[in-house]
């Protein structure tokens, strides 16, 4: 009985640091969103900064996640718990990644005379974040109904993209002087939608925790 | 207990039933057999002694029919020769029967000189019969009396079954009186029990009301119970007042306030709390940690060393809100209650005060700029002028036009501030006259031809026969001072972002009978969607270098807004990237 109590405060503790590891995620991709619509290197610099401690939680979490495999040896439903972790940090992680990919291209477009963001991409940069954001409050509360409405949310994020990205390669063609922002402004919007992707698998994960089947998109 | 002790009973019923039953069913048995073994041993004697008359096999024949038969019963005498002959036999033929020394009973007989018993199936007749066999001292011959058993069974089985109908119709009654007895004991308790339950339910108006006049121990119990229920329905209920009271007034409260406890798990979030920081429901019935409510790591950490140092603390933390990163003042302070210590979290949001002090600090260094610039220009020009013998008089007079130019932004823009702080100032507008607002844009339009004509651009406005919809007139009461400064900055504008030979279009129209809404529309570049909502603010610029290049002084948005909050209005942009821009002001005149 103490060695399940263990067990449970072990698995509490690793819910924790996932949102801890998840807020860090939510923080980087807001403020690259703002330091997008407003050119701030600033920012932009502290989200590559804040990547480091991303990668930190996210070995320190699989830490979490093998000791307790070793130790405990988790079955059922323990076992989903643990190895869901496992997958979904990899997820939050690469979402980080992003944002700070995002970062560099805003440090790019320093001291250039900027074109227009589109209005699409900061709605797409929206979406993507409340993707992330429900995902994990899916997660927090273990309700794979709040995941699936999020998980269902990626194809607005496609079409948004497939707009901004039409609407670029038209301003390319129009605008050639300013073609190389317009390439990077696509990568950027190509990141965000990745940032939906991964927030979409975070979902999915969410689901497979609670219902032991997991779909493959 | 109640069935077990109804088990019991029965149990016991049973058994003592059976043992009953055995211990009669027995002797009836044993008495059976003795008045049998008597009936055939008298039938014996009387054979015996018509024997000893000398009675031929027909006469004894008669004798037997006439005394030992029955409508009932028949007693079958047979009379057996000591070798085992059958000498007569009152049921059956004596030449066909065999030899009968082998017979249990006969050989019984034989054996003691005196009697033999034997219940057996007649070989004879094939039916479970009792024999009774004994020697007639006189003639030597056996004589053997037989009974079938079926009479001496039917009485057997008759009692058995009247017995088990008395047992039957006792049992009945007692498993009914018993029933109803437990009942009557248990009905009380079971009525107690059903009552806790739903008290355990949270039913509180539950009472037994047991009757006055039971002094049993249950019904003091259940009177006790009544008693607990009455307070504790009082105490209930005043628990509910003070939580609804409590929650009314943290709901009302402007603030997101949240209370967590030492494990950092949130116990209580007010409505303000769900508006500002959650994005999603979240269930309310179940403990959650901090961070999944409060999306920083900075807060946990504040929180948990006011824990650590049992103190209340105090800092601004940066933290993502649902329209994005805000500043809250973050104020953590500790109470006392019964499950521990509570950690109390009160946010107010302090970006917006930090806003108007960068804005502040904006506008001071703005407006040092804005007149440093022209400054810088003018002084430069003097110089020149004075330190280089400058014969050729053109470029004399080009270096003075500059001066006078630049001497012409600085009066603009002492005059725009000027303006703006006088309007800041005022809270109602005191100066009222009654004119026409399409004769007021037309006089605007003229002023501004030269500006629109040298970048061919066509302004249609007021009383102009392409607005089909405008009226000729339309009469306002208000400042005319005022109402054309709007009309210049806007009209000014939307000739100075235009392309060459592009239109501004001026409607103005009056939704209702307080209220008239000015239009302005070009065809300009447009304004991209996040400098949209900033456009408004003081020095501003979408374009710094352009903006400053066409001669603006940043101001003009600015104190168009500020006028129409003077007349209770608003001011708001849309802008298509490419597509131009519309300025609309709402003014209540």
């Amino acid at each position: 009985m103490v060695t399940r109590r263990t067990f449970e405060k072990e698995l509490a503790d690793l819910h924790e640091m996932i949102v801890r590891m998840g807020v860090e995620v939510e923080n980087s991709i807001t403020d690259a969103i703002t330091a997008l619509i407003e050119q701030d290197n600033e920012l932009a610099n502290k989200i590559i900064e804040r990547d480091d401690v991303i990668d930190d939680l996210e070995i320190t979490i699989e830490e979490m996640c093998l000791d307790m495999i070793a130790r405990q040896q988790p079955v059922a439903r323990d076992l989903r718990d643990v190895t869901s972790a496992l997958k979904l940090i990899t997820d939050l992680e690469r979402i980080a990644d992003h944002a700070s990919d995002i970062s560099s291209k805003i440090l790019m477009f320093e001291g250039k005379k900027r074109v227009m963001i589109h209005y699409d991409l900061i709605t797409l940069a929206g979406v993507a974040k409340e993707m992330v954001r429900g995902a994990l409050d899916a997660y927090v509360i273990r309700s794979a109904e709040m995941a699936e409405k999020f998980i269902v949310m990626d194809d607005r994020v496609d079409e948004l993209y497939d707009k901004v990205k039409n609407e670029l390669i038209h301003l390319m063609s129009v605008d050639p002087g300013n073609i190389e922002q317009y390439v990077e402004m696509l990568f950027v919007c190509k990141y965000f939608e990745r940032i939906a992707d991964h927030a979409q698998n975070v979902a999915e994960w969410v689901v497979f925790f609670v219902q032991g089947k997991h779909q493959l998109s | 207990m109640i069935r077990k002790f109804n088990l019991i009973i029965a149990f016991l019923l049973t058994a003592g039933f059976l043992s009953a039953a055995a211990v009669s069913y027995k002797a009836l048995d044993d008495f059976n057999r003795k008045t049998t073994e008597i009936r055939l041993s008298d039938a014996i004697r009387l054979v015996s002694t018509e024997l000893d008359k000398g009675a031929s096999n027909d006469e004894i024949d008669q004798y037997i029919r006439e005394v030992m038969h029955s409508e009932s019963e028949k007693i079958r005498i047979t009379l057996i020769a000591i070798t085992g002959k059958v000498l007569y036999d009152s049921d059956t033929e004596e030449e066909s029967m065999d030899d009968h020394i082998d017979r249990p009973e006969i050989a019984k007989a034989i054996a003691s000189g005196d009697k033999g018993v034997a219940i057996r199936k007649s070989d004879t007749l094939g039916i479970d019969t009792f024999y009774l066999a004994e020697t007639d001292e006189k003639s030597g011959h056996i004589i053997r009396a037989a009974l079938p058993m079926s009479v001496y069974v039917s009485i057997v089985e008759i009692s058995v079954r009247q017995m088990l109908f008395i047992f039957v119709a006792f049992a009945l009654i007692l498993l009914l009186t018993g029933l109803i007895a437990s009942r009557l004991t248990a009905a009380p308790v079971i009525r107690l029990k059903n009552a806790a339950e739903r008290m355990a339910e949270g039913d509180y108006s539950v009472r037994i009301e047991a009757r006055r006049s039971d002094r049993s121990e249950i019904a003091e119990l259940s009177r006790s119970f009544d008693h607990m229920a009455r307070e504790l329905e009082v105490a209930h209920d005043d628990l509910i007042k003070d939580n609804i009271r409590l929650d009314m007034v943290l709901n009302a409260i402007e603030n997101p306030v949240i209370a967590v406890d030492d494990e950092l798990q949130v116990t209580f979030i007010n409505k303000e709390t769900e508006k500002v920081f959650l994005q999603n429901d979240l269930p309310h019935d179940k403990l959650l940690p901090m961070i999944s409510v409060i999306r920083s790591v900075e807060t946990e950490e504040l929180v948990r060393s006011a824990y650590r140092k049992d103190t209340s603390h105090n800092e601004k933390i940066s933290i993502i809100s649902k329209t994005g990163r805000r500043v809250y003042r973050v104020n953590v302070s500790l109470s006392n209650s019964s499950r521990g210590k509570t950690a109390i979290i009160v946010f107010q949001d302090v970006s917006q005060i930090e806003e108007m002090a960068k804005l502040r600090s904006d506008f001071v260094a703005g407006v040092t700029h804005e007149l440093k610039t022209p400054l810088t220009s003018i002084r430069g020009f003097i110089d020149t002028l004075r330190n280089k013998d400058i014969d050729d008089p053109a470029v004399r007079n080009k270096f003075l036009d500059i001066i006078d130019v630049e001497a012409e932004r600085l009066n603009d823009l002492i005059n725009d501030i000027l303006v703006l702080s006088e309007i800041e100032e005022m809270k109602t507008e005191n100066e009222y006259e009654e004119f026409d607002l399409n004769a007021l844009t037309d006089e605007v339009v003229v002023l501004l031809d030269d500006e629109a004509s040298r970048n061919k651009i066509s302004v249609i406005s007021g009383a102009s026969e392409e607005l089909i919809d405008q009226e000729a007139e339309l009469m306002i009461k208000a400042n005319r001072n005022r109402i054309k400064q709007i009309l210049i900055n806007l009209i000014e504008n939307a000739i100075r972002y235009n392309i060459e030979g592009g239109k501004v279009i001026v409607e103005s129209s009056r939704p209702d009978d307080e209220h008239v809404v000015i239009n302005v529309s070009d065809t300009g570049q447009g304004i991209p969607a996040e400098h949209l909502p900033r456009i408004f603010e003081r020095f501003y610029r979408v374009d710094k270098g352009r903006s400053r290049e066409l001669g603006g002084t940043g101001l003009g948005l600015s104190i168009v807004k500020h006028i129409a909050m003077l007349y209770e209005g608003s001011v708001s942009a849309q802008s298509t990237p490419g597509e131009g821009t519309v300025i609309s002001v709402i003014l209540r005149v």
